[in-house]
């Protein structure tokens, strides 16, 4: 992949309004394709999902309750996950954002009634994430999910003393619990601690606007998280005392199951998301420039149809962020219609060969804003550079 | 036998453990078999359960319902759909509610002579029976007018019930100045005997009138006269001009007091009504009303419609839709109240009451007709 070619493509290419109309009906035109085609075969898939998380459930905490062994700890722990990771990514995710929605049949899975076995407020994610971060991707202080927490992604954003440390704190720190963290953002608590820390507060970071009081919100917050810790770490260790077996085996596998489940879910979606070039807000005001800058935010990387399942289909980030309320399921076709499109209007089509070099050009890219932009050499702030080279 | 079996911990958890907490746990532990065990409130539908069947009078059931953790409460005024499954074709109802306490509610049921569902819930509905119900709806309700008159008939009384009801419970000297006029048939059909006395002893002017035959015996406390003219209303209600009505009743005695109230000199800004019973033959469009080329301009949305032939004999509500105005619509039967506009300018034929017009049920009969929300 040439970086160059790509900022060359959407930045310089003579932008009229002419090629936001095409690309508007190329795009349009596949997600009307893909609306016309749902039906009882999306119902199945997500009810084949749950009942598949739900076998894996029953088998890795049997495995963890009546278990003795090392093996059986071992095989235990890797059901657990693929239940949590199924429920959290692939079904979770895709559901709140409204991808099953067009079914009536099947109320679990609306994005307004589902309840995440995550713990993360719905109304949160729904805000911060569908109505910010897939709105405005890529806008420097509109898109909450560019920059952060403590996290710097971009030289408008003002370095201070926080940032020297943002490689291993995210790596050590968040990454293994950070779908507890996910509140924290979405809330507001972040926002409020970057006001109250950083020399310059916010600036460089979005806002995000919760919904309800603070009372309210501090409640939703406590609710998500507390039904995750209850099941995991009091409920599931609780019964297997009480019948006699081991509860610090229980509590031991579930922690392990959480700490891969969160780190598995923070490396996906991390390394799809490339935090340059920045957007421009006023793409919002024609469909097809706004599809352009989609384009340009997100960047696949190559998996089996299996796997990507266990990514939640999120290295189809491209085809996630252009059709964000098509079911998951049907991206790796879409995927070959956009990379069709891409080609006719010789927009670049971004995709990494595997996870692990994603996840490399995206430690690359948060080591580089780690520093600040004077003792990087060159020192000229700049939107372009080596992190994925 | 299960669900019986469940009502008692539903209770427990609904009106002891509270509907929040009942919320949170069920909607994170919804599974198939949840839904299967525990249907009332292992479900995304707002449920009520019958608690209580109370004889009113002859012909007149009160249910008491207990609502599932969907509920959100209530304004004192406001009224529910309840579908009722009538040998399997689904048939919805609105109805006026009353607040009870251990957040349950209530509603009244005069059997009507003929009424489909009137007849099937006075014979079929029991205590223990679950059934759907919509979110509380309508703007027929208190809003903070000082001087009111509650001017109802039949079963009409039921939303001035549930608002006077609610106003008696703040103090006395906060609380709006009350006068409740009803009327019935004969003594033997009043609804709310007990409450309308209790509001007499609280010290609201309570009157009753009965329009057919007076004999009988009077409720205590209350004073009683024949059929409301425009001189007994006087009588009743001296200072009728500046008091806030809300007026409430079947057609024919919310023509006839509109008429009276006028003639009285009652600004009629001021009156606030709620169809009770729709009006099904007043409900035809003009014959002579030539639709093609005729204009209906929706003021609020600021959207003119031109009708074609094609417009001949639809309703507002129908030309509205046809023509892609998002107008809000709700039963469609008249009854709701939701599709209500005001119309400024242009007559209507069908359902309409003073220069309130539901567009479900009415049809423009002027070449230029414009409607405001």
């Amino acid at each position: 992949m040439n970086n160059s070619s790509v900022e060359h493509a959407l930045t310089q290419q003579a932008h009229t309004t002419a090629l936001y109309d095409q690309i508007e009906a190329e795009f349009d035109a596949i997600k009307q394709r893909y609306r016309e085609k749902l039906g009882p075969k999306d119902v199945a898939y997500i009810k084949g999902l749950r009942r598949n998380s739900r076998i894996a459930e029953v088998v890795g905490r049997g495995l963890l309750w009546f278990g003795h062994d090392p093996i059986t700890f071992v095989l235990g722990v890797g059901f657990t996950w693929l239940h949590r990771n199924l429920e959290a990514i692939e079904i979770g995710h895709n559901v709140l954002h409204g991808q099953y929605d067009y079914f009536p049949e099947i109320p679990q899975f609306h994005s307004h009634n589902f309840k995440w076995k995550a713990p993360v407020d719905e109304e949160g994610w729904r805000r911060e994430h569908n109505g910010q971060h897939h709105v405005h991707t890529n806008v420097f202080e509109k898109d909450p999910d560019l920059n952060h927490g403590i996290l710097r992604m971009n030289d408008q954003t003002p370095w201070n003393s926080y940032h020297r440390w943002q490689v291993p704190m995210y790596l050590f720190l968040a990454y293994p619990i950070m779908l507890y963290a996910f509140n924290g953002q979405n809330l507001g608590e972040r926002q409020a601690y970057r006001e109250d820390k950083f020399p310059e507060g916010n600036k460089g970071y979005a806002l995000v606007e919760p919904g309800g009081t603070p009372k309210e919100i501090k409640k939703r917050g406590n609710r998500a998280m507390n039904r995750v810790l209850f099941k995991e770490y009091v409920a599931m260790p609780l019964l297997a005392l009480a019948t006699g077996y081991s509860a610090l085996r229980v509590l031991a596998g579930n922690a392990v199951v959480d700490v891969l489940n969160n780190y598995w879910i923070s490396l996906t979606i991390q390394a799809t998301h490339f935090t340059e070039p920045l957007q421009p807000e006023e793409a919002l005001n024609h469909k097809g420039h706004w599809y352009l800058t989609q384009l340009d935010s997100s960047v696949n990387f190559k998996g089996s149809r299996r796997m990507s399942i266990l990514w939640g289909h999120l290295n189809y980030q491209v085809e996630h962020h252009l059709f964000p309320d098509i079911p998951s399921h049907h991206y790796p076709d879409m995927a070959k219609e956009v990379k069709a499109v891409c080609a006719k209007y010789k927009l670049p089509y971004k995709c990494n060969p595997n996870w692990g070099r994603a996840i490399r050009n995206y430690i690359g890219a948060m080591w580089k804003y780690s520093l600040p932009p004077e003792k990087r050499g060159g020192g000229t702030p700049t939107l372009s550079g080596g992190k994925h080279a | 036998m299960l669900e019986r079996a469940l009502a008692a911990p539903n209770r427990w958890a609904l009106e002891k453990v509270g509907r929040d907490w009942v919320d949170y746990v069920v909607s994170n532990t919804m599974t198939e078999f949840n839904r299967k065990l525990n249907g009332f409130v292992w479900t995304y539908e707002l449920k009520a359960q019958i608690v209580r069947v109370i004889d009113e009078a002859p012909g007149v059931k009160t249910y008491v319902m207990r609502p599932n953790q969907h509920w959100r409460g209530f304004k004192a005024g406001q009224h529910v759909e309840v579908s009722l499954n009538i040998d399997g074709e689904v048939v919805p109802r609105h109805y006026s509610i009353s607040p009870m306490p251990n957040g349950r509610f209530s509603f009244t049921v005069k059997q009507v002579e003929g009424g489909k569902a009137s007849g099937w819930m006075h014979q079929h509905l029991r205590a223990g029976m679950v059934l759907k119900i919509g979110h509380p709806q309508g703007r027929f309700c208190h809003q903070g007018q000082a001087k009111v008159l509650y001017l109802v008939a039949g079963s009409g009384i039921t939303p001035c019930h549930s608002m006077v009801s609610d106003l008696l419970r703040q103090d006395t000297a906060q609380r709006p100045d009350l006068q409740v006029i009803a009327q019935f048939s004969t003594p033997a059909d009043v609804i709310f005997g007990s409450a309308l006395q209790r509001w007499a002893q609280s010290g609201v002017k309570v009157a009753t009138a009965f329009s057919q035959n007076a004999s009988g015996a009077a409720l205590p406390g209350v004073s009683s006269t024949g059929r409301l003219s425009a001189d007994r209303l006087e009588q009743l209600c001296p200072d009728i001009a500046s008091r806030d009505i809300y007026l409430c009743g079947p057609e024919g005695f919310m023509n006839a007091m509109l008429e009276q109230l006028s003639s009285l000199g009652a600004t009629l800004s001021r009156v606030h009504t709620e169809r009770f019973s729709f009006a099904s033959e007043a409900a035809t469009p003009d014959a002579n009303f030539q639709a093609e080329g005729a204009e209906v301009y929706f003021q609020h949305l600021d959207t003119r419609v031109t009708l074609t032939a094609a417009d001949q004999g639809k309703t507002l509500l129908q030309i509205a839709q046809a023509h892609g105005v998002n107008v809000e619509s709700g039963c469609c039967q008249g009854m709701c109240g939701t599709c209500r506009l005001i119309a400024h300018e242009g007559q209507v034929s069908g359902n309409a009451l003073g220069k309130v017009v539901y567009l479900c049920t009415a049809y423009p009969a002027s070449r230029s007709l414009v409607l405001d929300a």
